[in-house]
């Protein structure tokens, strides 16, 4: 099984060829280029990648332009933005606009850059986008618990064997499967 | 699943089949590959602090703080600072340092510093960025704050043999005068401080005024 | 010896652009392998389609690989290398939370941007999402500070410090495990395909 089609997703009806758009790499190779990447950043500079981490400081530094003293004043925050710091100069800020690029870019050479809202066959926009944003609220909000999501914990931290992140990602996994069935109208 | 990923299977075990075997570095191993940056470090001083400065970290107590001394038992039992366990320089090798906290400033000692320079290259070379050794050892603490040389300048790096040079009619340990810092009549003593730890908590007046 | 610590010799906008770069990159991989598509991500949960799984390990266990080995030969200097510290509170705790965010809104923070980055609406609306839980959690956060500090803090810790294994026992272990794990996806992915295949009616329940 080299390539993965977004045909066999869905009961659709048999299409004539795997379009270009649905040709994806296959997934160890992927993957292997993902661990390879973690390798360099490791090397460059000593930890590896994120995401959820440039979220919360692009949150933060808008907030720290309206209410420095209350950013200040609470720990989860003046860790990123106390005082005199700012929160956008950091690495992780940066790893979140090059992989927009980045996918962006990928999506490009893919035919696969569509303004649409992917959804399941029994979901309507609304509902789709009313998920997207509590599903995305529930992530934010466990990231920013964890102190890093996917990208930064599990991959990041897995990567050098971090107990914590070891944790966290089975944790992930276990979230996901917990809820597959009671939400599965949304997607099949 | 396709040849490729076969390849990639059996490639990856190998890999991880030798890893096992290979091992990681000992503690030995790391400090034969960066004895040249170490020594660079001591030879720059940066390292060796001043007793003066190691009576103002004691006396700090909000600043964790490990002594660890390298000398014999014999010589521990005559007089040792408050506070400082005994190790054996082989042990500094041992897993167990990683286990100090990261933001633990790590103070070795012998009697004067031959045995404390390898000690500091041996925490050093794990990795341990907090470590320093205290220049002119028991035998210079001793001289300033035992016989009142307050004014004494730091003795050169090399000098004596790590023989502890008082003598002391009973070993009382930490029991004899000038183990620790008085707060009530805290000691001052001009030096440069070196440790890069600060933590800007209150401290007594005294130590590298 | 590596890390060569790009901030401290080369400054923190040195270590911004190359970042830009690893960015570019790290999200260029996750669009190649399909991780722009919320519907794809989803799938791993019902078992079709293991890419995430496969993905995600692969990297991992080849990250360790290329680590450990570097270690082992002195070109990496692992204890000057982060290891996330551990907190098995909140990290478990956070981690239950994200996944059942994922399955709700099929994405996660790193492929929400491949998703945005390709105009998916999804993708979008799911990165208010984060923002607003991040905004959520920065003002409920002192009110639980105590537990995000202190419930399992262990510090650096890793799996070779708690099985009190060799790291490089540990990597093959992992290993074994994941190459367990790929063997077993494939075979899930055959069974629910042919079980979707099977029931291929348009209305059926699956």
């Amino acid at each position: 099984m080299t390539m993965q089609t977004e045909s066999d997703l869905q009961p659709a009806p048999a299409q004539p060829a795997v379009a270009k758009a649905e040709r994806y790499l296959n997934p160890y190779a992927a993957g292997a280029w993902l661990g390879l990447l973690l390798f360099l950043t490791v090397l460059a500079t000593g930890h590896g990648l994120g995401a959820s981490g440039g979220l919360a400081r692009v949150l933060v530094a808008v907030e720290d332009i309206f209410a420095a003293g209350r950013v200040d004043a609470n720990p989860s925050l003046a860790e990123m933005a106390g005082g005199p710091q700012n929160p956008l100069n950091n690495w992780v800020v940066f790893n979140v606009l090059g992989a927009l690029l980045g996918g962006f870019v990928s999506g490009l050479l893919a035919g696969r850059v569509k303004l649409e809202l992917p959804r399941g066959p029994h979901t309507s926009p609304a509902l789709r986008s009313t998920m997207a944003v509590i599903g995305g609220t529930l992530v934010g909000f466990g990231a920013r618990m964890a102190r890093g999501c996917t990208s930064g914990q599990a991959l990041s931290g897995g990567a050098v064997l971090a107990v914590g992140s070891w944790a966290f990602m089975f944790a992930v996994f276990a979230g996901g499967y917990l809820l597959a069935y009671p939400v599965r109208r949304l997607w099949n | 699943m396709n040849r490729f990923e076969l390849y990639g299977a059996a490639l990856l075990l190998s890999a991880a089949l030798g890893l096992a075997w290979h091992g990681q570095p000992s503690a030995q191993d790391r400090l034969a590959r960066q004895a040249p940056r170490l020594d660079e470090r001591l030879a720059s001083e940066e390292v060796r602090i001043d007793p003066g400065e190691l009576y103002d970290l004691m006396g700090n107590e909000q600043l964790p703080l490990a002594l660890l001394d390298l000398r014999s038992e014999a010589d521990y039992n005559l007089f040792h600072l408050r506070g400082a366990q005994r190790v054996e320089l082989a042990q500094l090798g041992q897993p167990w340092v990683r286990e100090l906290p990261s933001a633990t400033v790590i103070v070795v000692m012998s009697n004067d510093e031959q045995a404390a320079e390898v000690g500091f290259k041996l925490l050093a070379a794990q990795g341990l960025l907090n470590a320093y050794l205290l220049g002119g050892g028991i035998n210079f603490w001793l001289d300033v704050y035992r016989d009142g040389q307050l004014g004494a300048a730091l003795p050169a790096r090399g000098t004596g043999d790590d023989t502890l040079r008082q003598r002391f009619s009973t070993a009382l340990g930490a029991g004899q005068p000038a183990t620790h810092p008085d707060p009530l009549h805290p000691l001052k003593r001009a030096c440069t401080a070196k440790v890069k730890a600060a933590a800007a908590a209150k401290r007594p007046s005294g130590g590298c005024g | 010896m590596a890390p060569f610590d790009i901030a401290t010799h080369w400054g923190t906008w040195a270590e911004n652009l190359s970042y830009l770069g690893f960015g570019f990159a790290f999200g260029f991989i996750l669009e190649r392998a399909g991780f722009g598509s919320s519907r794809k991500l989803v799938a791993q949960f019902y078992l079709r389609d293991m890419t995430v799984l496969k993905v995600m390990f692969t990297a991992i266990v080849v990250a360790l690989v290329l680590n450990f080995w570097a270690s082992g030969l002195q070109w990496l200097d692992f204890s000057r290398v982060f290891v996330n510290p551990t907190f098995l509170g909140s990290g478990i705790l956070g981690g239950l939370l994200l996944g059942m965010g994922f399955i709700i809104g099929g994405f996660c923070p790193g492929t929400a941007l491949v998703g945005a980055g390709t105009l998916k609406l999804d993708g979008m609306y799911f990165l208010g999402g984060v923002l607003l839980g991040s905004f959520i959690f920065g003002e409920t956060a002192p009110l639980y500070w105590a537990f995000l500090e202190q419930s399992g803090s262990l510090g650096r810790f890793t799996l070779a410090d708690w099985l009190h294994l060799e790291p490089g026992v540990v990597v093959l272990l992992v290993v074994l495990l994941a190459l367990a794990m790929f063997i077993a996806a494939e075979k899930l992915e055959a069974w629910a395909q042919a079980r979707a295949a099977g029931s291929n009616a348009p209305g059926v329940q699956q």
